[in-house]
Order: structure tokens, then sequence, then C-alpha cells
């Protein structure tokens, strides 16, 4: 069925690519168990230089992951040939499922107990309205990632799995994950003018 | 076509409840209520306000679950195995942020209340995830 992902009628379902078995990437498991690791060693430690690293290295992914996929990604996603397309859907969002939330939860974790440690976090901080402000950019940014991006790659993935995929709802479902990644992307642009005011 | 809508053209034609909308508006609430008290640290402030935004989370999570169980013909397999996997996932990471709450000592009355908002977001975002999958599957 000929959609926006634009797979022409006469395709063969059979050869189209296909997400893993297991949709989330075993072998991307250890690396999460790795991060994880990290940011428990960070919060044990009390290190600043291990807290900051890790919010910034995992803050710098989140916020370069959305731009990209929003801003860059996205619009030459419309212009790829369908075969391409459905190779690189196939490829990319099983990962993607793994390192977004390790990705967010990283970041946030070490970003509160940094918070907490340097004072930053408190009321008598003198840039309080600009941590405040983070928190609403953050919570309408898990709003649009659960609420729509991530149900919608999910959705793919197993649309993708089955004998015959419905090529229509697959386009529909990208096209509403590039634009919730969009979003993100545009959101992410004052989570960088809010840490930098911060930081400076 | 709308969440409220069918569940797909060309296939069984199902009616579905707005699963999705209410999830995340439940999650808003949730959200809302964790951050009223994150920007009053080091204080602690009132606990009203946000256990009220957190019984109406609650309420509209408890709305959703009662609105799909009454859904016939639903893939309750392919939900349960998908909203089973969220939820370990999902439990790993929330069993982390308590693990840094008590770490920090927080104040019992607030760390109970940490908690509940994490077991209400634990029946809400695998709902949410596995619906937006099982409404796809016949």
């Amino acid at each position: 069925m000929p959609g926006a992902v634009g797979v022409p009628s006469g395709t063969v379902v059979s050869d189209i690519p296909r997400p893993p078995r297991t949709i989330v990437p075993l072998a991307g498991l250890p690396f999460v168990g790795l991060a994880l690791a990290f940011l428990l060693f960070s919060v044990l430690s009390g290190s600043l230089w291990a807290l900051t690293l890790a919010h910034v290295a995992f803050g710098a992914a989140w916020t370069i992951i959305d731009l990209f996929f929003g801003l860059v990604l996205g619009p030459i996603l419309g212009l790829m040939t369908p075969r391409a397309k459905l190779e690189l859907i196939t490829r990319l969002m099983p990962k993607m499922s793994l390192i977004m939330p390790t990705v967010v939860i990283t970041t946030l974790v070490a970003g509160f107990q940094l918070g907490l440690l340097t004072g930053v976090l408190f009321v008598t901080h003198p840039y309080h309205a600009w941590i405040l402000a983070s928190f609403v950019v953050v919570g309408v940014m898990s709003l649009v990632a659960m609420g729509v991006n991530e149900p919608a790659n999910l959705a793919v993935l197993f649309e993708l799995r089955k004998p015959e995929p419905d090529f229509e709802l697959i386009g529909r479902l990208m096209q509403r994950f590039v634009y919730s990644a969009a979003v993100l992307g545009a959101m992410q642009l004052t989570t960088l003018v809010i840490m930098t005011r911060i930081a400076s | 076509m709308s969440e409220a809508g069918r569940a797909g053209a060309g296939r069984q034609e199902l009616k579905l409840p707005p699963v999705g909308l209410v999830g995340t508006l439940a999650l808003g609430l949730a959200i809302s209520g964790v951050t009223y008290l994150t920007s009053s640290l080091p204080e602690e402030p009132s606990l009203a306000p946000a256990i009220g935004l957190l019984a109406a989370a609650a309420a509209a999570v408890m709305a959703n679950a009662v609105a799909l169980a009454r859904v016939r013909g639903f893939a309750w397999r392919i939900f349960f195995i998908v909203g089973g996997w969220t939820l370990l996932g999902y439990g790993l990471v929330s069993g982390l942020l308590t693990f840094v709450l008590i770490y920090n000592h927080l104040p019992a009355r607030q760390l109970a209340f940490q908690i509940a908002t994490l077991s209400v977001l634990a029946v809400d975002i695998p709902m949410m995830l596995a619906f937006s999958v099982a409404r796809y599957q016949r």
C-alpha cells in the first residue's frame, strides 16, 4: 500500500528489512548497564567532576540527538527512496529505544544530584527562575516524548514485524515521529539557552 | 485519524478510548506535582497541591484502565507483552530514582509522595506504550 513511506504496491513484503525479533537490540544492553553504573558511581562518590561529566556528556548527547533528528534527519527522511527509508528505520529506531531512555535518565539524575550538591536547585539561588524554566521545558519534552514520539516509534517497529505490514500506517506514524522530533529539537534550543545561562 | 476513532483502515474496525491522550494528561499532572515540590527545595512546602495533582492523575489512569478493559476484541496478548517489558524497564529506572531520593535523605512525607507518583506512572506509562502497539494488532 503506497503512503508516506512510499513503498510501491508491487513491493514483495518478504524482501523488506525487518527490525530485530526482540525489538530492543540486546547487544546494546551492556552499554546501558555501563552508563547506569557510571551514574551510580557519580552519585555515590559525590564527585563533582563525575556528576558534571555525566550531566554534560549525556545532556549534550540528548540535545544533539533531538536537534539532529528533528532538524536534519527528519527532512532528509522525506527525500529518501522507500527502500532506503525502511532500511534506516529498521536499523536506527531499535537502537534509539535503548539510547534515549539511558541518555535522559542519566542527564536528569546527574543534574538533580549536581544541583543539590552545588545548591543550584535551591530557592535561594540567584538563577532559581532559570531552573524553574528548565523544569517546565523538561516536563513538556517528557509529555511529547512519552505521549507522541515513543508510542509512534514502537508502533512502527511492531508493524514492520508483521508478515504484511501496513505501509500507509507506517508512513503516518513516521510523520508523527518526525514532527514530534522537530518539536523536541526546538525545545532543546531553549534548554541550551537555559543551561548556558546557569553555567555562565 | 483520531485516537478515539478507528484502529486503522482496512482492518477489523474497533472503537477505542483515547488512552494516549488521557495517559499524557495523567503524566502531565504527575509531573506538575513533582515540579511543584522540587521547585521549593530545600524547603518543605505544603503537600496538599501536589497530592491533589497526583490524585487527579491517579483518577485519570484508573479511568483509562476501566475504559480500555471494556474494549472487546482488543489485542490483549501483545498489550501485556509490551506492557510487561516496559514495566520491567520502568521498574529499573524508578528503582534508581527511589535510591537517589533515599540517599539524599528526602523527608519521609516527600519520599512517600514521590514513591506514590512513581507507582501511578508505573501503570500509566506501560499502559500508554502497550496501547500504542496493541491498537494496530489483530
